[in-house]
């Protein structure tokens, strides 16, 4: 109780209408908050007047674990931090590690990383948009994203052996090459799923009631953004032109041509929107990397140690929910001496408190489903 | 994973001297110009990196921001009991490009005290109190220094060198 | 160390023998009113929705279109505890969340069932070394009836899983006791385990 009182030692009557402000605990387990996070709400009635968030509830000691095993060893824990990015994080640690120790990367590999990782992007998308439906009250989202989203882990399956936590692109490429009816099945998602987006901006973006309970909540000012460190499609919703496939390129991402969605609402209909054209630049980008991949290697030849020199390296990643940076400093042992993962949504949850301020409490649900974070990536 | 059309890597290449890249260079040149005297670029190889005095950083986090560098993308600290110091690692870039570099600043271990930046840029906010919370080094001036990962009775710092755990059943690594 | 509590309550297993006859007592009238509350429960389990990390995606695609375990009788999903059968805790249980855990299981009204789902909630999955804040599976924080191992295990992993749960609720009988509360005897926990809602 004491961290309840301690986060607002202002509460105290509304002198103007005579309501007490109240605190009130939503989590750790709730249906909407994407996993266990709790928000203490400081309410007057039904408006929020503060929240503090309070994390933790699955700090596993990603970092501490790290430095007691090797390098190609940590990147089954990277797939468990944001899982619905794993092939991204994955490919995030094995650019640091790459970079540490100077290794080269198969053009082939290249382009499987990108189609992987596009590939993620997109049923992580569908996932976001089925959840936000389902949130806001509608199951039929939820149904129709998951349904589509089956597809892309066949594909992952038949070619990475596991649905979710992938652990498919390792430093010096990625583990196995695709199975022989990959670029088939991938055209034939791609052409499956563009009109789906179609129908999605239909069923839930042209719908009046979701439209309501999305223009002007919670708005993202450009400035509260760049300050708090915000990326991804929140970032870019409220106008702020970052994205590190194109500020910094990585892979093969120079030689694809592709738009980035920016949108300058901030608010939540303006984060939807840039969902829902990033899949649409994402299936062109599958299609232009499909087109162009060589044959060839998939993984460079690795000493059996992979000794991390002494030197601080930094790779930073486009996940789904923004930039994910990995930090790595070794000490010439094969150990890391220390691992730092900078969680996209560790930043992007720090805007909260701030922009759910004087909306409703079924709003919180709605801008909480549109930044879109994953709670397992904020603790670690 | 052995792959048979992988070609060895030859081994009597020599290894040429890396020429500085000029768009390296220029970044260095920046924010050496927007911090001033009294900050020394370290010698660490990867990440371009300057150390200051921990006294001086809310000054020299105050430059960095009003010289362009506008995005902190975390604030975190490296443990060194050799020298029995914390080597704090505030990694700063720029919205409008990709650049980066790391701000370090060193404070003792047995009295670890820096000021915050949380002032300077916002989501150092919840960077330090994370840092706080695994490392235990406190943060002056900040809005909320409380542990944000652990629970708040949570006996120590794990992310420190020395941190043994009795309590919490802790299995070694056998290999 | 086999006078510890934690052990004597781990080697204590799960009190019935894998194909042995359940106990029924009351004769031919009774064991058929027992076949039906059995056969109308294990039909009918409402989760808890519970997920903490991975499996918790694995977990909603069982109920999603494909996999579909609706049609096992989970449909109803329910947030409150007051009104689930079952908690499947999909997901790995940390230390802090722990203690709410076993609060939320207390919350759950008899009878209820725990499923634990995923290699982490088994015996703490890929976070068994070196981990200083993961529980070593969340049999140490509640009697869990079945173990899904797994990482994540698949949607059809999960539903076979449910089914054996089925069948232990059939075979166990309606007049099943409640289980206890396993010891949770990690030092440095907000809740008192002395204070823990355990069943006479």
């Amino acid at each position: 109780m004491e961290l309840l009182k301690a986060t607002d030692a202002t509460a105290g009557t509304d002198p103007a209408s005579g309501y007490e402000d109240y605190f009130v605990n939503m989590g750790p387990q709730h249906p909407s908050t994407h996993g266990v996070l709790r928000l203490v709400l400081k309410l007057a009635g039904e408006t929020v007047l503060g929240l503090t968030p309070i994390l933790g509830y699955v700090h596993r000691g990603v970092e501490k674990m790290g430095e007691a095993m090797s390098v190609v060893q940590f990147t089954h824990l990277t797939d468990r931090l944001d899982y619905l990015s794993a092939h991204m994080n994955n490919w995030g640690w094995s650019l640091a590690v790459e970079e540490a120790l100077g290794i080269e990367v198969p053009e082939r590999a290249q382009h499987i990383r990108v189609i992987m990782a596009e590939l993620t992007r997109i049923s992580s998308h569908q996932l976001w948009w089925g959840v936000l439906g389902m949130d806001l009250g509608a199951f039929t989202p939820f149904l129709y994203g998951f349904r589509d989203r089956e597809r892309v882990n066949d594909i992952f399956e038949k070619t990475c052996g596991a649905r979710l936590t992938m652990n498919y692109i390792r430093p010096g490429g990625v583990t196995a090459d695709v199975e022989e009816d990959f670029a088939k099945d991938v055209r034939a998602f791609c052409d499956y799923f563009e009109p789906c987006i179609d129908e999605y901006e239909r069923l839930l973006g042209g719908n009046v009631i979701f439209q309501v309970r999305t223009r002007g909540i919670g708005v993202l000012s450009p400035e509260l953004a760049r300050s708090l460190g915000c990326t991804g499609p929140t970032a870019r919703a409220s106008g702020v032109a970052y994205d590190v496939r194109r500020t910094r390129p990585y892979g093969i991402y120079p030689k694809l041509s592709f738009r980035i969605p920016v949108m300058t609402g901030g608010d939540s209909w303006a984060r939807y929107q840039v969902r829902i054209d990033e899949m649409r630049e994402s299936l062109s980008i599958v299609r232009q990397a499909l087109d162009a991949m060589p044959e060839g290697p998939v993984r460079a030849k690795l000493p059996a140690v992979l000794n991390v020199p002494k030197g601080r390296w930094l790779s930073r990643v486009e996940a789904a929910r923004g930039e994910i940076a990995f930090f790595l400093e070794g000490d010439g042992t094969a150990k890391p001496w220390r691992l730092k993962v900078r969680s996209p949504n560790f930043s992007n949850l720090a805007a909260l408190p701030e922009i759910a301020k004087g909306h409703r409490v079924a709003d919180i649900v709605a801008i909480l489903s549109t930044l879109d974070v994953v709670i397992p990536c904020i603790d670690r | 994973m052995t792959d048979d059309k992988t070609p060895a890597p030859p081994a009597d290449a020599p290894v040429a001297a890396p020429t500085p890249d000029p768009a390296a260079v220029a970044f260095a040149a920046e924010v050496e110009r927007a911090l001033g005297e009294g900050a020394t670029r370290d010698a660490l190889s990867g990440v371009p990196s300057w150390r200051v005095e921990a006294a001086r950083i809310v000054d020299a986090a105050r430059r960095l921001r009003d010289a362009g560098f506008d995005y902190l993308l975390f604030v975190t600290a490296v443990d060194r009991p050799a020298d029995g110091r914390f080597e704090l690692v505030y990694v700063f870039g720029s919205f409008a490009d990709g650049r980066h570099g790391a701000l370090l600043a060193d404070v003792p271990r047995d009295a670890p005290e820096i000021d915050s930046v949380s002032a300077v840029w916002a989501g150092a906010d919840w960077h330090e109190r994370e840092t706080f919370d695994m490392f235990g080094i406190v943060f002056r001036n900040h809005p909320f220094l409380r542990r944000i990962l652990l629970d708040e009775d949570w006996p120590g710092h794990p992310l420190r060198k020395d941190y043994v755990d009795t309590l919490h059943d802790v299995v070694k690594r056998p290999y | 160390m086999a006078d510890d509590p934690q052990r004597q309550w781990e080697n204590q297993g799960a009190g019935w023998v894998p194909g042995g006859a359940p106990v029924r007592r009351g004769g031919v009238l009774l064991a058929q009113v027992d076949r039906l509350l059995t056969w109308a429960r294990s039909n009918s389990l409402w989760p808890l929705t519970f997920g903490t990390s991975c499996c918790a995606i694995e977990m909603m695609s069982a109920g999603a279109s494909r996999h579909d375990w609706s049609r096992f009788g989970f449909e109803v999903a329910r947030a409150t505890p007051r009104q689930a059968d079952i908690i499947v805790v999909a997901g790995t249980i940390t230390f802090k969340m722990a203690t709410r855990l076993r609060l939320l299981y207390s919350q759950m009204p008899e009878p209820k069932w725990v499923l634990a789902m995923g290699a982490c909630a088994t015996s703490g999955g890929p976070f068994f070394y070196e981990s200083y804040a993961v529980v070593k599976g969340v049999d140490k924080v509640l009697p869990v009836d079945v173990y899904l191992p797994g990482c994540p295990p698949r949607p059809e992993a999960l539903i076979q899983a449910l089914m054996k749960l089925q069948e232990l609720i059939r075979r166990e009988g309606a007049a099943r006791p409640p289980r206890p509360l396993p010891p949770f005897l990690f030092a440095h926990c907000p809740v008192d385990p002395r204070k823990d809602f355990n069943p006479a």
